[in-house]
């Protein structure tokens, strides 16, 4: 092939791959078959904020670990930011194994969790980054402190569209392009003789804006933590 | 499999700072050679071969002297020699010899040695290299350490000993060795051995203690330290940023940890840049005016970098979450970026450990095995969030089944309440005795309760 020819074929890739979207894929899987059939795109959109709102106990935090945990099984990078430093870590624990790269960022100041997300939306090395909210208070009713400012949320957005990655939030976001509610669903209790007992699966509900709302089963907790699957080959107390 | 050359011969100039210095270099000395390469700051190695009916190799090195003083180098060592670690031990030594002894000077198995030239004679580099001290060696320096403890000086000491010897105290880095040693050395362009990492200082014109001028000095330098790793082909792992200060004996001296090895100079001034402003009072200036800044590489690695492909779309630059990670630990501190780590210990908040990330590619070798897949479950386990510090509350119980949670917001019924889990511990230094307890309010809120000394706390919640 002469080198005009090169050059010519080369241009032409060159604009093809300038005219292509810059987000891999375009949607971000939940891990969950059932919510994202519910999902207009099938999925998480890259490129876009999305709000994951819920009350405590509603199956947030338990929903995105399996949407990080199966990115990071396509080979990408996560981010999670944890500034209420709540996060247990034997339970995040499996995350690490994998194609892609996990990490947890826990500022000690609260108040630099935006500044964490906007710096790593920017690197373009991270295909979601996830900040949660504050949690720590005494109250059990309130599970943020404030929502993101509309600038913050511009400014986040536009990162994200840039990086073609999906930033996902449990913080109110007034400018969400999906919002994702979680709720609760009732738990019947199981009697025994001895009283009433969790049962072994527990609902919660997802609902997406006007799409509609799946129930989706999650496992109660198991007691006690330290005797968790993940832990069992350590050793652990008795009780 | 292609011969390595016979001949090689390697040529040693004055350092230069500059990466494009270092290309004139090579540019220049392809008047002896067509083969040239670059192996290191000032330092080329050349293909001997084919003078033997144009002079020999003195009339090689004569050309490659000249041709290196018109393009504005001095030359400070040529050694010519079977394999490249004779030739490199020739240069060396008459870099070190130079303006002494180096006409009067004889060792085995040398031809000629004039003008700053050695020429080690064909098939003679062992008996060359023998009376040697190891430092001519390119051995680790943890190995060189090893060896002068054991009692080898000279390059002859290792090279007659029994290699099985070698290869069962250090492994391939001992058979490497001692194929060195005598010699043997199949690779004639590898990098020279880095004896001097690079470093920069620069005095300012007067005492500072606001950060701009820091910052200017602070970029001039990092432009030459960067421009230095390029020619060593390497990266820095660690740096040392140090201000001399006015009034004070002992410099001020920061580390630099990168989070993968780097030698982009924007990201290490961002690093620096951080640094520097953590030393800063609240009136953006430093406690003592600073007279000196000093740059140090203290350590390297080789660049560890994946090609990225221009055709694909999805490709993410791993040295661009490098960058992100370091400045969010310059920022906020080495611990700000984690790794899940959990101890095998009762108590549940110790059990609920961190490891601070210090560097990407350890954490990635590091990185544990899998240990349960999380996603691909038809029901997913819960998780729990930990608070900080438990928090008090009041429960009410009856007839030992507890009933009602009251805290700061108001009560809280209770329909279940899963209990209770004993663990105690620690008795020696820290010790506790609770009772846990998994509590679900009418809200459908999952609590991790526990009751210690008769008071109740909120421990967690499962979410």
């Amino acid at each position: 092939m002469r080198h005009s020819a090169i050059l010519l074929e080369l241009e032409r890739r060159i604009e093809r791959i300038e005219a292509r979207p810059r987000s891999p894929g375009g949607i971000v899987s939940t891990g969950v078959s059932a919510l994202d059939d519910l999902l207009p795109e099938g999925g998480l959109p890259r490129g876009q904020v999305v709000e994951w709102a819920g009350p405590r106990s509603s199956g947030k935090t338990t929903l995105l670990r399996a949407t990080l945990a199966g990115l990071r099984a396509t080979g990408e990078s996560v981010a999670l930011i944890d500034p209420a430093r709540t996060l247990y870590s034997p339970d995040w624990d499996a995350l690490i194994a994998g194609e892609g790269r996990f990490w947890v960022i826990r500022p000690v100041d609260p108040t630099e969790a935006a500044w964490c997300a906007d710096l790593i939306l920017r690197s373009g090395a991270f295909g979601a980054v996830a900040l949660l909210a504050i949690a720590c208070g005494i109250s059990l009713r309130h599970d943020d402190d404030f929502p993101l400012r509309h600038g913050v949320t511009i400014r986040l957005q536009r990162l994200a569209e840039e990086a073609g990655a999906v930033f996902i939030t449990s913080k109110r976001v007034p400018l969400a392009a999906l919002r994702l509610s979680f709720r609760a669903g009732r738990i019947e209790p199981v009697q025994e003789v001895f009283g009433p007992f969790l049962p072994p699966v527990r609902p919660v509900w997802v609902s997406v804006g006007k799409h509609g709302a799946v129930e989706v089963p999650l496992l109660c907790p198991v007691s006690p933590p330290w005797n968790r699957e993940s832990m069992r080959d350590r050793k652990g107390p008795s009780t | 499999m292609k011969a390595a050359p016979s001949r090689v011969a390697t040529v040693l100039t004055e350092r230069s700072a500059e990466p494009p210095a270092d290309a004139r270099l090579a540019t220049a000395l392809l008047a002896g050679s067509p083969r040239v390469a670059r192996v290191g700051p000032g330092a080329c190695r050349v293909d001997a071969r084919g003078w033997e009916r144009c002079g020999g190799e003195m009339a090689l090195t004569r050309a490659l002297g000249k041709g290196a003083a018109e393009a504005g180098f001095t030359v400070s060592g040529i050694g010519v020699g079977d394999v490249a670690v004779v030739a490199d031990a020739a240069a060396l030594l008459i870099r070190k010899l130079r303006g002494r002894e180096e006409g009067a000077m004889t060792l085995p198995g040398m031809a000629a040695a004039q003008d700053g030239t050695i020429i080690v004679a064909p098939r003679a580099g062992a008996a060359f290299l023998a009376p040697l001290p190891l430092s001519f060696l390119p051995l680790p320096e943890e190995m060189r350490e090893i060896l002068r403890a054991l009692g080898f000086r000279r390059i002859g000491d290792l090279a007659t000993r029994d290699r099985s010897e070698l290869e069962s105290r250090f492994g391939p880095a001992g058979v490497r060795a001692h194929r060195l040693s005598r010699a043997e050395d199949d690779r004639a362009f590898w990098p020279l051995e880095v004896d001097d990492l690079p470093q920069a200082s620069l005095e300012l014109d007067g005492p500072a203690d606001a950060l701009e001028p820091l910052l200017f000095v602070l970029r001039h330098l990092l432009h030459r330290i960067c421009a230095d790793l390029l020619n060593l082909g390497q990266c820095a792992t660690r740096l040392s940023l140090e201000l001399r200060l006015e009034g004070r004996h002992t410099p001020r001296r920061a580390r630099i940890l990168p989070a993968r090895p780097t030698r982009r100079e924007n990201l290490l001034y961002d690093l620096c840049r951080a640094s520097l402003e953590r030393a800063v009072g609240r009136e953006g200036l430093l406690d003592s005016p600073v007279l000196e800044v000093t740059l140090r590489v203290e350590r390297v690695a080789a660049p560890g970098t994946r090609q990225g492909d221009l055709f694909t779309s999805d490709w993410r630059d791993p040295m661009a979450a490098a960058a992100a990670l370091s400045r969010l630990r310059a920022r906020l501190g080495d611990d700000v970026v984690a790794w899940p780590h959990p101890r095998a210990v009762h108590r549940p908040e110790a059990r609920s450990r961190w490891r601070p990330v210090s560097s990407v590619e350890t954490a990635e070798e590091d990185r544990p095995r899998s240990v349960h897949p999380v996603s691909g479950k038809s029901v997913l386990d819960s998780v729990l969030h930990l608070l900080p510090e438990p928090v008090e509350v009041e429960v009410r119980t009856v007839e030992g089944c507890l009933v009602e949670l009251r805290d700061s917001s108001g009560p809280h019924p209770l329909i279940v309440a899963e209990g209770p889990e004993r663990i105690s511990g620690e008795w020696w230094k820290n010790p506790y005795r609770r009772e846990y307890y998994r509590a679900c309010t009418r809200a459908g809120e999952l609590l991790w309760l526990f009751r210690e000394r008769l008071r109740w706390w909120l421990h967690g919640y499962w979410d």
